[in-house]
This record gives structure tokens, sequence and C-alpha cells, in this order.
């Protein structure tokens, strides 16, 4: 069940809604958070009685050893055991669930073994709970969990809004809006943004992202079938898929904020217009900054840190220094992110990609070079968004080659030849790139658009832009009658086919 | 030495500039390799070392102030 399904928003939604508003009305927002962990097991149930069976061994597994962690912080050698012993078994599962074949794969051809690949599954969500829960587990280690309630953790580690693709929340930020909550359940002006705000990821995600899908598909499954194209195709393509992953992860976004603030659960913010970011460091804080911050708070600033003291301590150079500090550990750091998004040589590509352009870019301040003008860190970092993307999208590393091949004039003077070429109905495409390109540097985004009534946990920012202050939703009758015009287009165009493209992570 | 001049020293900008509201996102030139960096540099200035949960948590200066604080540091009204 996904959140752009007829069943989600004809059934699931309002009767977890009534369930919730009821256990609210009995028990107030204890019994509102216990209800709303039974909903969420009801919501994941629905893909699969095993990924139930696995998601709740998780949750108790981790829940277990995190309190038996904090329970004995005075004792590090039995927490610091105790955390290998979580963080190993969380990995040990999600290398077996995600990785068995990618790994079995890498044998057949070092070894040049010919082993078969093994049947499987992937449950939904699994890298987004698992990485939710090891950050619970470390915080634990750190001495920062103080809620005690298997009743909250098993509705923070499984709470419907960002249990199949994130946001990666962290352990404090949902157990500190549990703590003494008294505040209404049917807050009208926070449930109606929250409304507003799933109406517009449902927008993004039915209108936007699925019809720009077919163009992406017809280059890259085109390609990977064995046809070829030229530069024009292969940047359109490229460019479709930059907008459908956009639009569909920005959507989910969007809706599970939304859901969360629906249901009193605030959540950070994952998403802040990428591509207006003029640098590619500046990208990483505006596209799934969960996940940056996730993996810059438990990666790169433990790996820095120690690199740091390593140089001071050796009295390093500066270029030793930045070395060690910041080139090693971004790479590292983004490589780890790149091979978390998924099994198989185009993730370990990708992340190097980003690693080492993001080294680059710390680099170039680092040593103080001159600033760029923000229209070519612009050009660059969409540059390296976008070849990024095609890596990210092909099935694999030869299909990803042809495309950039053909992006940057590989076969310029001389078409491939004998074979047929990718068709793409340039007609239609190039007129979706073009606004969707309007849309995403020159409108507000979506939080912009529902500032009034702050829904995140994340800082409000100090002030937007004129343009935002005219889109600026209101809690008025205008609005909804728009938002419901916007609701009632998207569900028109729900398909029945299409899930978010961050589920297969 | 006070706290805002260590951090306007890393940072390369004017500690006037600096309060306790500072941060990684209001702040120019404060990006993740500064902020390690400036973390070590507080240390060397004021003696003393921070675990990486103290370091994951401050958000701000103000919870940087706080921090030495707690390990005993005296800081002037103004620093």
């Amino acid at each position: 069940m996904v959140f752009n399904s007829y069943e989600f928003i004809v059934i699931f939604l309002p009767v977890a809604f009534a369930a919730v508003a009821l256990a609210h009305g009995i028990g107030g927002w204890n019994a509102a958070f216990a209800v709303l962990g039974l909903a969420s097991l009801a919501f994941y149930a629905n893909w699969g009685p095993e990924f139930l069976g696995i998601l709740l061994v998780s949750i108790v597994s981790n829940y277990v050893v995190g309190s038996i962690i904090t329970r004995s912080k005075e004792n590090k050698v039995q927490s610091r055991s105790l955390l290998a012993v979580g963080l190993l078994g969380n990995l040990a599962a999600l290398g077996y669930f995600k990785y068995t074949n990618f790994f079995i794969d890498i044998v057949n051809q070092t070894a040049g073994a010919s082993f078969s690949h093994l049947s499987v599954i992937l449950p939904i969500g699994i890298s987004f709970y698992t990485f939710i829960q090891i950050g619970y587990l470390i915080d634990a280690y750190n001495g920062m969990v103080k809620e005690k309630s298997f009743v909250k953790y098993f509705t923070f580690a499984s709470l419907f809004p960002c249990v199949t693709a994130g946001p990666l929340v962290l352990q404090r930020e949902i157990f500190q809006q549990m703590e003494d909550r008294k505040d209404a359940f049917l807050d009208m002006t926070r449930i109606a943004a929250g409304l507003t705000l799933f109406t517009i990821g449902l927008f993004k995600k039915v209108v936007f992202a699925d019809s720009i899908a077919q163009y992406s598909d017809t280059v890259f499954n085109g390609v990977a079938g064995g046809q070829g194209l030229d530069a024009m195709t292969a940047w359109f393509g490229a460019l479709a898929y930059s907008f459908q992953l956009y639009f569909d992860f920005s959507g989910y976004t969007d809706m599970a904020l939304g859901l969360g603030a629906i249901f009193g659960i605030m959540l950070p913010l994952n998403f802040n217009s990428p591509f207006k970011a003029t640098s590619i460091s500046d990208f990483w804080q505006r596209w799934h900054m969960t996940m940056t911050r996730f993996f810059t708070n438990y990666v790169f600033s433990p790996m820095a840190m120690k690199g740091m003291r390593r140089a001071v301590a050796g009295q390093f150079g500066p270029a030793r220094k930045f070395a060690v500090s910041g080139a090693w550990p971004i790479v590292f750091t983004m490589l780890v992110a790149g091979i978390w998004h998924g099994s198989g040589w185009v993730f370990v590509i990708y992340g190097l990609i980003h690693g080492v352009a993001i080294a680059i870019n710390n680099a170039w301040r680092y040593f103080n070079m001159p600033e760029l003008a923000p229209v070519t860190g612009w050009f660059l970092t969409m540059l390296v968004v976008v070849c990024g993307l095609v890596v990210f999208r092909a099935p694999d590393v030869p299909t990803a080659m042809t495309i950039l091949t053909a992006m940057f004039g590989g076969n310029l003077l001389t078409l491939p030849q004998g074979i047929e070429l990718v068709q793409l109905a340039v007609a239609d495409v190039v007129p979706m790139i073009v606004l969707f390109g309007a849309i995403v540097l020159l409108m507000p985004n979506s939080q912009e658009i529902v500032s009034s009534t702050w829904i995140s946990t994340s800082e409000k920012p100090e002030s937007i832009g004129n343009f935002a202050k005219k889109m600026l939703w209101l809690p008025q009758a205008r609005w909804g009658l728009a938002i419901a015009g916007v609701f009632v287009v998207s569900f028109s165009m729900i398909g029945s086919d299409s899930s978010f493209l961050y589920y297969q992570f | 030495m006070r706290l805002f001049e260590t951090v306007a020293s890393v940072l390369n900008i004017d500690a006037g500039s600096l309060t306790n509201e500072s941060n990684g996102r209001n702040t120019e030139n404060w990006d993740s390799l500064r902020h390690i960096e400036l973390i070590l540099a507080v240390e060397t200035a004021f003696g003393v070392t921070f675990s990486m949960s103290e370091m994951v948590s401050m958000q701000d200066l103000g919870d940087m102030r706080e921090l030495l604080v707690e390990k005993g540091v005296t800081l002037e009204k103004a620093a």
C-alpha cells in the first residue's frame, strides 16, 4: 500500500485517523501514540506477513539491545560490546537481505565461480528502519536516550509516514514530542497544513513524476536493451530521470511530513529545493537531508575528528591535514552512502562521484581558492548531479557509460551503426523539461508555501522570498478550495502501479 | 581566550558577527569540516575534550558555551 493509492487515501488514512483520534479522546496522547503504532503495523503488514515478521524482529531486538546499553552506560566495556553486537546484527541483516546477490556476483566475477543467485526477499524500507534504529543504538551508547517505554519505541521505529522511505528520524526528535504532550489532537490548523502538504506531494508524484517517467524509461530501458542514442536523446533522458526522481522523492517527502503533522508527529525536513544548490555540498544540505545528517553525524564526523586529531598530533602540513581529515572521510562516507542505496557497482560509482566532487568542493574552500560565481557553481553542481543520476538510474555500468558517452559527444560524428536508435518523443519531453526546470528553479518549495503553520522539527527559515509570501498558504476557505481542486486532479490521475522510486532502496 | 574569537579565527570571519545563535546554517564558512576544526580549536584553547555525542548535539555557539561551562571553564560575560 503506497501513499498514492486509493486504498491508502480512501480506507487506511480515514480509518487510522479515526482510531488514533478515538484513542486520544479516551486515553490522551499516550493512548494515541500506542494506536498510531498499531496503525503503522497494519500499514506495513499490507506489504506481506514475512516483511512484517522481519520488521518486528528488528524492532524488538533493537529495543532490547538499546535498553541494556542505556542501563549499562557506567560499564563502558559492556556497553561498547553491546553496541558492537547491535551494529553487527543490524548490518548483517541488511547485508543478507540487500546485498547477498551482489556479493555472489563479486565472487563469481573475481574467482570465476558460477554460483547462482539466491531468492532473497528485499523487505521494503529495511534500509530506512535499520538506519533509524542504528541511530538509536549509537545515541543509547552516547547516553542520549531518555525514553524507556517499549510502546513509544515501537511507534517511533514503525511510524508509518517514515518506515518505508524516511525521513531518517532521530530518536530524540520523535521522543521529545511524546513527552508530557498536552495539546489537542484535533488541532485543525495543523491538520489542514498537513493535508495541504500531503496534497502537494501527491500532485508532484502522480502528475509530475509519473508523467515524465515514461521518457526516462524509454531511454534507459532502450539502451539497456541494446539500442543506441545521440547526444540530444541522452541529455533528455538524463534530465527526464533527474526530474522524475526529484518529484517522486520530494513528493513522497511532502506526503510523509504532511501525514506526520496530521497525526501530531512533526518530522524533519528532507528536501529543500536541491536543484537551486550552488555547490555540491549545498546540494547535499538540500537533497535527502536526513540521510546527509545521518551519515555526517555517524560516519563523517567521527572519522574526520579522528583524522584531525592525528593531523594535529603529527603536525601535518595543510595538504596532508586536509587529506586525512577532509578528503578521505568524505569520499569514504559518500561511498557508504552510495552503497546504502542499493547493491550493484552503479551505486559504488555513484557514491564515489559525489565523494570526490564534495572533496574537491571542500578543498576549494579549505585552500581559499577564489569563489566561483553562483551561476558557475550551480552549473557545475547540476552537471555532477545529472551525470551522477545517470549512473544511479542505469541498471548496470555499461548502460550508464553508453548514455554518458553519448551525452558528451561520443556519438556526435558517427551515430552507432547497425543498431536501432532510441526513439524519444522530443516534442513531448522538451516542454515538460522546460516547465519542470522553471518550477524547481523559480518557484518557492512546498514547505515555504505552508510555512505559515510550521509542521516540521527542523528550524523554520527566518524569512521566505517575496514569491513565497505571495503564495503563502493560509487556513482559509479559498486555499481550501484550491487544494481540494489539486487533490481532485491528483486523485483522478493515481495510476494502478506506481510505487515510489525510493522504495527499492 | 574568548570563545567567539577562537571560533572567528577558525572560520576566518569577524568575531563581532557571531552570536549565541550562530551555527553552521547561518554562518559563513562554517561547513562540516570547519566544524571539526572549530571543535578542536576550542578544545585546545580551553583545555577540554568533547565526546562524540557532545560534538553531534552542539547545535550552535550557545550550546558550545553551555558545554564549556559544564566542563568548568570560566567564560567572560561577553565572550
